[in-house]
């Protein structure tokens, strides 16, 4: 059994592929009766392969020449037009280019000038500046000098008034003091020379004469 | 009753002496039955006041303790006016201004004596807390304070 079973596999194998065949036969056949078909309806048109295939390569050619030619007319134009538009753009740009440089231009010399113009007046501005420093500053000075001076001669006039005054003080007391003496010599003299002089009597009477002073005062009442 | 006392009490120093004797007989009234008494009247007090003690007991018929206790109440009572002088007054100052102030201000004051020889004359007066100057130095200086000028002047022109 074993032995049959290759030439068993085999035997299918066969049977599948000839079947296969055959269907593909019945395909093309089938295809090739369309085709007949249409074969044969063309003709009965009356149309020639021949002049047809003539034809078409006619048409065929035409369109390529026309495509061509339309190719040919655009690039031409394209070219025209490029070369008319070129001398245009060339001449636009040329323009933008002049007109920028002109403001560029008019520019750069504007600034130009202003510097130089600057430039030329910077060193009278400065020198006016510099004398009006100047002149700012010996004015200052000036004054500074005057203020010094005049501050100067009051700080001596001052001490001056001053050490007059504490000379004037000085003198003041010393002549008060000298006064005051005078006057304690005088009243010390004075003293002596009454408590001597005044008797018992006119003692008595100046006793009485307070207690009369001291009655008409009221010293007296209402104790 | 002590009319013949009181008139001659003029100072403190009057009723120091007088109340010294009015104690004296009221020890004596506490030691023996009168005898001490007497013997105290005669032999320590002043004559005029045991003859003035004597006239009053015999003329009030009073105790002597209550007459000599009223006694002392009563020279309590007196106002005393001290005066500041520039000089010690005799007896004869002392009476002038006594009898003064009695006529004038009143007759129970008593006079208090200071000596001061600086005030150069006239009185200070101190009577019940109060102080007043008469004196003649207060006069002096105020004078001279017044007049200073006119005396610099004076000393100035003269020298």
């Amino acid at each position: 059994m074993i032995s049959q079973e290759p030439s068993f596999y085999l035997l299918i194998f066969t049977i599948v592929s000839l079947v296969l065949i055959c269907i593909s036969l019945v395909i093309l056949y089938l295809k090739l009766l369309k085709e007949f078909g249409d074969f044969k309806e063309g003709r009965k048109r009356g149309l020639d392969p021949q002049s047809l295939l003539t034809s078409a390569t006619l048409r065929a050619q035409k369109l390529l020449e026309n495509a061509n030619s339309e190719a040919r007319d655009v690039v031409k134009n394209a070219s025209i037009y490029l070369k008319s538009e070129e001398g245009k753009i060339a001449k636009e740009i040329q323009k933008a280019a002049d007109t920028n440089t002109k403001i560029f231009q008019e520019a750069v010399d504007q600034i130009k000038n202003d510097s130089l113009r600057q430039l030329s007046v910077l060193p009278q501005d400065i020198k006016l500046l510099m004398v009006s420093s100047v002149d700012n500053f010996r004015l200052g000075l000036q004054e500074e000098l005057v203020k010094a001076q005049a501050q100067a001669s009051q700080t001596v006039m001052n001490s001056f008034k001053k050490a007059q005054e504490e000379i004037d003080n000085y003198k003041k007391e010393k002549e008060k003091k000298i006064d005051e003496g005078a006057l304690k010599l005088i009243a010390q003299l004075s003293k002596r020379v009454l408590g001597k002089d005044i008797s018992l009597e006119e003692h008595e009477k100046m006793v009485v004469k307070a207690l009369e002073e001291a009655k008409k005062q009221g010293f007296f009442e209402n104790m | 009753m002590y009319a013949e006392i009181f008139p001659q009490i003029r100072t403190t120093e009057d009723i120091r002496k007088i109340k010294d004797e009015i104690g004296l007989l009221l020890d004596a009234l506490y030691q023996g039955k009168g005898e001490q008494f007497e013997i105290v009247m005669g032999s320590y007090l002043r004559q005029w006041v045991a003859e003035a003690i004597k006239k009053d007991l015999a003329e009030a018929h009073i105790e002597k303790e209550k007459y000599l206790k009223d006694m002392l109440e009563k020279l309590q009572r007196f106002k005393i006016l001290s005066l500041t002088m520039a000089f010690e007054p005799a007896e004869k100052s002392i009476d002038s201004i006594f009898r003064f102030v009695r006529k004038n201000i009143g007759t129970d004051i008593i006079l208090e004596f200071t000596y001061n020889p600086g005030m150069l004359g006239g009185a200070v007066l101190i009577y019940q807390g109060e102080y007043k100057d008469f004196s003649l130095i207060r006069v002096f200086e105020s004078e001279i304070d017044k007049k200073k000028e006119e005396i610099i002047k004076m000393l100035i022109k003269d020298s």
